[in-house]
């Protein structure tokens, strides 16, 4: 149903989209194994046309909302919160399909905000290869900033926020990680395995050595 | 063949990391004289009380250590008393001429209370020494000037009455009591030392 009643270019649009034709949850996605936004529910009797009813202005109105609702849900940060052992989860059900980049970062830290820009470029060039998860460390309570900077980033795939004691955070992230910021690591694509890692700001040439090394390996 | 060895270089350059001072070890680099805001140029020997030494890396700025710092001044209250002396470094050159300059510590210091030493480790070379790599990252010593401690304060930053592991504080117990310290290690997040390049 939703497929007969919105366009094909509407989607082609605002992305690529898979359909639960069960539960009309909407999802975008960059590529078929990187959800990239937030699910977008769409009620069925949105789109319920009646058979033989003809395309009136009501039905206009919740198209026209609908749309506008999907468009600005998706260009929301997917941030999940999380601890170390989750993240070696997400880590490991995408590294038979990508590389993969983590990247520890916080608002308040000046080296993590200067370099972020240069590693979403990374993501969008590298964007079938490689599978870049941002992890916040921000204050629980100021989510809300982190959510903005993201968006302003133009980062709508999924990402995390730190909600476990820095101790097991950081141990559960990589034994040699000494808690500085930012903190970056980088994984195989078809090795899974950590092949290379640092601490500190470091140059796009560095980072782009480090992201072929791992679509490499 | 000269691009593998080259990968292979860029390899292990990647995994070096500025290892922190063993537990153990000897307190490095006590002779060097520091800038302290009291005027003086004070050394970490002179800092060192009868009982020990708490080195903590710190800066003005870094909000772990505005969210941390009041802790610094119960410390300090608590054990200088018990004869543990207490210093602050700020090894953050690349900030010296700003943000973190002697005029800045001196100014910072007062609004906090500090009631010990805050000293300028020009060239950063105690924090090379002692791999610190963060602020605020502590070092404790004891009367051997033997290194018994090191990594976090606690493990809440943000909220000194949620705290349930006050690390530090149990560590400086235990070396006064010459009973184990465990854990004698930790870690907690904060700003990277801003090393010049």
């Amino acid at each position: 149903m939703i497929a007969r009643l919105v366009p094909a270019a509407v989607f082609k649009t605002v992305g690529i989209y898979t359909i639960d034709p069960v539960s009309s949850i909407l999802t975008r996605s960059r590529n078929k194994e990187f959800p990239v936004c937030r699910q977008a529910r769409i009620p069925s009797k949105t789109f319920a046309v009646p058979e033989g009813s003809r395309w009136g202005v009501p039905q206009m109105y919740r198209y026209l909302i609908t749309i506008s609702l999907i468009l600005f849900s998706c260009e929301q940060p997917d941030l999940h919160h999380t601890t170390a052992a989750s993240i070696h989860k997400t880590i490991a059900s995408d590294k038979a399909n990508h590389a993969v980049l983590l990247n520890v970062w916080a608002t308040w830290c000046e080296p993590c905000v200067t370099e972020f820009p240069m590693i979403v470029d990374l993501a969008k060039e590298h964007e079938n290869d490689l599978a870049v998860y941002f992890v916040s460390v921000d204050w629980p309570d100021e989510e809300a900033k982190v959510v903005s900077f993201l968006k302003k980033q133009g980062v709508d795939w999924i990402t995390f926020i730190k909600n476990e004691k820095d101790n097991a955070f950081i141990n559960g992230i990589h034994a040699e990680w000494s808690g500085a910021l930012p903190f970056t690591i980088l994984y195989g694509k078809t090795s899974g395995k950590v092949v290379d890692f640092w601490e500190g700001e470091q140059s796009e040439k560095r980072f782009k050595n480090a992201v072929n090394k791992a679509i490499n390996s | 063949m000269k691009n593998s060895v080259k990968i292979l270089l860029i390899a292990c350059m990647s995994f070096i990391f500025a290892k922190e001072l063993d537990l153990g070890s000897t307190l490095p680099l006590g002779n060097i004289k520091m800038a302290d805001i009291s005027g003086k140029d004070i050394s970490l020997n002179d800092a060192k009380g009868d009982n020990g030494l708490l080195v903590i890396f710190s800066c003005n700025t870094c909000p772990w250590v505005i969210a941390w710092e009041d802790r610094y001044v119960e410390l300090a209250e608590a054990y200088k008393a018990k004869g543990v002396g207490i210093v602050a470094i700020n090894s953050n050159e690349t900030q010296f001429e700003s943000v973190d300059s002697m005029a800045e510590m001196q100014i910072h210091a007062k609004e906090k209370g500090y009631n010990f030493y805050y000293a300028m480790d020009n060239g950063s070379k105690l924090a090379q020494e002692f791999g610190a790599t963060r602020t605020p990252h502590i070092y404790l010593f004891d009367n051997q000037d033997k290194l018994v401690y090191r990594g976090a304060i606690d493990d809440n930053a943000r909220k000194p009455d949620k705290v349930e592991n006050s690390y530090l504080a149990d560590a400086i117990d235990n070396m006064l009591a010459g009973t184990k310290i465990n854990p004698a290690a930790t870690k907690a997040l904060g700003c990277g030392i801003k090393f010049k390049k």
